[in-house]
């Protein structure tokens, strides 16, 4: 007879967390490159969105990978590859601090880690425009409007998105718990 | 990826050929030198340089236009926006109230927008040429973790997927009547059904994609072998020996000797 104890797990690679980070990068490419919606003034992608799920569900170590490979694909296949650099070490960072703060938490640490990666989001980008890139004043400022716009949507739309799945999907809630079982003394 | 997301053009020219990691090494080395340098002269030749050599690998011309479409946008505000906030230099070309517009800080515009174009088709040259599984195995062989490596592959593979995955179930609720209104936030509200179903279909497939990486070993403590590795071939030493004697001999003269600091 084993008696099995379930611990909070999801800091190492196990071939679950491997298929599920390469999906997770798959989702957040598509969500940054295929699923864009219109705004006035412009348009907003579901980028963020899927970084702060990734994270919020699956922990900082998913919620890192994703978030760093994933728009980095997107930079790299749309021909904005000058950014890829920038947006690996950035989304990397927000997944990650994302997931430090909101794995599995619930509606305000969620919004907390939804602001401190809006941060990082809005901050790193304009650190990489201005300091890395050197575009200018003028192009490093009209990408924080942009960006604030997507740090505020990816805050916004992931919680009642993590929220519904939690509900309707609960297995995923055991998913980067580690089961560690130990045999019963005779 | 299938064709359609991302900019890999499949040809036979030296440029293909040539090892991944050495293009990669290279591509790095030509992105860190267009960085630095602000020289008109010196990043259209980079520019130029850039599309000559994807033009001798006969990368398709549609691809590299649609690199320029993509960047056009951004050019533009970059150029724009510009002198708007820089009013140093000489001559003075228009006097607007608090707007004063110079030549030279024009001319700044048009040497950052010709850095960003010029570092954008410099990686094109290795994204352009490479194939994702080269690529990724070149990764790995440079030193990202094989798990990573691995996560990296199945997102490749996993992007039509998905992006199917979420285009059937897109239809399948507008086929019921969910009716997504054109814009805004009502659109994001109205998509939010849309993306948890998508999301638990996708996330399902990671589900049995874990067993079947279990099943065959993945994550096991033992040394991983390959069917078929990289190796450097004696063209590939000599391109790579060749490209870095001339980028490092590039970078002292810019960072010893200031060349590409000025603007012309």
């Amino acid at each position: 007879m084993q008696q099995g104890r379930v611990v909070r797990g999801g800091f190492e690679l196990t071939p679950r967390l491997i298929a599920l980070a390469g999906v997770m990068i798959a989702v957040v490419f598509v969500a940054t490159r295929l699923i864009q919606v219109p705004i006035p003034g412009g348009y907003v992608h579901l980028g963020d969105i899927a970084i702060y799920f990734a994270s919020f569900t699956f922990g900082p170590l998913v919620g890192a990978i994703a978030g760093a490979l994933g728009p980095t694909l997107a930079d790299l296949s749309s021909g904005f590859a000058n950014y890829a650099p920038g947006t690996f070490v950035i989304h990397g960072l927000q997944g990650l601090v994302a997931g430090l703060i909101g794995w599995r938490a619930g509606l305000w640490r969620m919004a907390l880690a939804g602001l401190v990666g809006g941060v990082i989001l809005v901050g790193g980008y304009f650190i990489y425009d201005f300091f890395i890139l050197r575009v200018g004043t003028g192009t490093a400022i009209a990408d924080v409007w942009f960006n604030l716009g997507q740090a505020a949507t990816g805050a916004i739309v992931s919680i009642p998105l993590v929220l519904a799945v939690r509900k309707v999907y609960p297995p995923i809630e055991t998913w980067t718990a580690r089961r560690v079982w130990q045999e019963e003394p005779r | 990826m299938s064709a359609g997301y991302d900019l890999y053009a499949p040809g036979d020219s030296w440029l293909h050929r040539l090892d991944p990691r050495v293009k990669l090494i290279l591509t790095a080395m030509a992105a860190l030198l267009v960085l630095l340098w602000s020289s008109l002269p010196l990043l259209l030749a980079a520019l130029a340089l850039a599309h000559l050599l994807l033009a001798l690998a006969r990368y398709p011309r549609g691809l590299a236009i649609g690199v320029w479409r993509a960047l056009a946008p951004l050019l533009i505000l970059i150029v724009t926006l510009w002198p708007v906030f820089d009013r140093r230099g000489e001559p003075v070309l228009l006097a607007l109230g608090p707007l004063i517009v110079t030549g030279e800080a024009l001319l700044r515009g048009l040497a950052t927008a010709l850095r960003i174009a010029a570092l954008s088709f410099t990686l094109l040259l290795w994204l352009g040429t490479t194939d994702q599984r080269s690529l990724v195995r070149s990764l790995v062989r440079l030193g990202l973790p094989f798990s990573l490596g691995m996560a990296l592959t199945i997102g490749l593979r996993f992007i039509p997927t998905f992006a199917g995955v979420y285009q059937t179930v897109s239809e399948a609720f507008q086929a019921r009547g969910l009716t997504l209104p054109p814009r805004g936030l009502r659109r994001l509200q109205a998509m939010l059904p849309i993306l948890v179903a998508a999301l638990v279909t996708a996330l399902r497939m990671s589900e049995q994609l874990g067993w079947t990486l279990a099943a065959r070993g993945v994550g096991a403590p033992v040394r991983r072998t390959t069917l078929r590795d990289l190796a450097m071939r004696p063209a590939d030493w000599l391109a790579l020996a060749a490209g870095l004697a001339a980028g490092l001999a590039l970078l002292w003269l810019t960072l010893a000797e200031g060349l590409g600091r000025a603007l012309r």
